[in-house]
């Protein structure tokens, strides 16, 4: 068996466990030394300056000795840590780490700068309509009259033609949409007299020379 | 061979010899003219006119007169055709119950009547091409959509003259 361990030697100091219920303690110098430095211990801090009770004389300190320690505390925080954030930057600037760090910063920076320098490339044009056309923040438009109401655009127009243009000139406005064929649906609803006038028309036209010229 | 020479040989075959019976009706009294006289006057004047708006030469002249009548007589049929059935769909509306069946065959035979046009009058114009150059093929396209509007400004002018007519006998005492 080994020596005492300090929990059990503590168990012993302090009579929780009695001394002859070890019986290594009985065959061993060291322990039995170890167990009694440890009483002797136990018995200063209980009782300090106490020779009854087996303490030594301890004088009082100083009145000054507080202060003092006060301010030798104060020095000595201070002065710890000073050499904190020294010890701080010296372990920062020793090479094995300062190295890999500027390493570091450096890819970081090359990659930032590679980034920002990419060519822009324009986003597409989006299909469909942006959201923003179905935003109801902006401003609704009036519904439009339904067609044919009376103050239809589409139907002021068609007034503004029949007031300022008469029905001949409106069919000759008319002729660029006119389908092919259209003249002789035109001839047909022509009156006798208006078919007349019309051949007449035709043989002064034909007896000309070109009445549309070159082109 | 003189090009008008030439147009007054086809007009002639065609039944038109337009210049010459124009100068023999000149001199004449008007008399009724159907539509379908006014319709084949309408043709021959755009076939006098195409010369010299297309600057074609004799012999284009030549073999570009038969081609541009088989176009206009293409569009003329197709026109005809088109009217009879459009007659035919209007009868059927004005019964109080139009014959569905008939409706549907109308319909169809109006379909086509316009697939079989378009194809013809393609094909006219293939025909038209073929003996014109680039330039006079383009000239061809503004050439028609000329002659439509003189036609139309023709028509519009005999009405408006007939018209003025009517007012001068009513504002005679």
């Amino acid at each position: 068996m080994g020596h005492l361990t300090p929990a059990l030697l503590v168990d012993l100091a302090e009579g929780i466990k009695a001394d002859q219920s070890v019986p290594h303690l009985a065959q061993c110098d060291a322990c039995r030394r170890a167990l009694a430095e440890l009483r002797a211990t136990i018995t200063d801090v209980a009782w300090p300056g106490n020779p009854e009770h087996g303490g030594s004389d301890v004088p009082e300190p100083s009145p000054l000795f507080w202060d003092h320690l006060s301010t030798r505390v104060r020095e000595a925080v201070a002065e710890q840590g000073a050499h904190r954030r020294a010890r701080w930057f010296e372990a920062w600037s020793r090479p094995l780490v300062a190295l890999p760090l500027l390493a570091t910063v450096t890819a970081i920076a090359v990659l930032a700068v590679v980034t920002l320098r990419k060519p822009l490339v324009p986003n597409p044009i989006p299909a469909t309509p942006l959201p923003i056309l179905q935003s109801t923040l902006l401003p609704s438009l009036p519904p439009l009259e339904p067609l044919g109401a009376p103050d239809d655009p589409a139907l002021a127009l068609i007034a503004d033609y029949g007031t300022s243009l008469g029905w001949d000139e409106l069919r000759e406005e008319m002729a660029g949409v006119s389908h092919s064929g259209g003249i002789d649906e035109a001839v047909i609803t022509l009156s006798t007299e208006e078919r007349q006038e019309l051949q007449r028309l035709l043989e002064e036209e034909m007896t000309q020379p070109s009445a549309l010229g070159a082109s | 061979m003189n090009a008008r020479w030439i147009a007054t040989t086809v007009l002639a075959l065609m039944g038109f010899a337009a210049p010459a019976w124009a100068q023999a009706r000149a001199s004449a009294a008007p008399e009724d003219v159907t539509p379908a006289e006014l319709q084949r006057m309408f043709d021959g004047y755009s076939i006098l006119q195409a010369q010299e708006s297309l600057k074609l030469n004799d012999d284009q002249y030549a073999r570009f007169l038969p081609r541009f009548k088989a176009l206009l007589d293409t569009r003329r049929q197709t026109l005809q055709q088109r009217t009879r059935v459009l007659n035919v769909i209007r009868r059927l509306l004005m019964e109080a119950q139009p014959d569905e069946g008939m409706l549907r065959d109308a319909l169809k035979q109006l379909q086509e009547i316009d697939t079989r046009g378009e194809a013809d009058a393609k094909r006219a114009y293939e025909g038209i091409d073929q003996v014109l150059d680039l330039r006079q093929q383009a000239k061809f396209r503004i050439f028609e959509e000329q002659m439509e509007r003189r036609k139309l400004a023709m028509v519009t002018e005999a009405r408006a003259r007939q018209a003025n007519r009517l007012n001068r006998q009513q504002q005679k005492p």
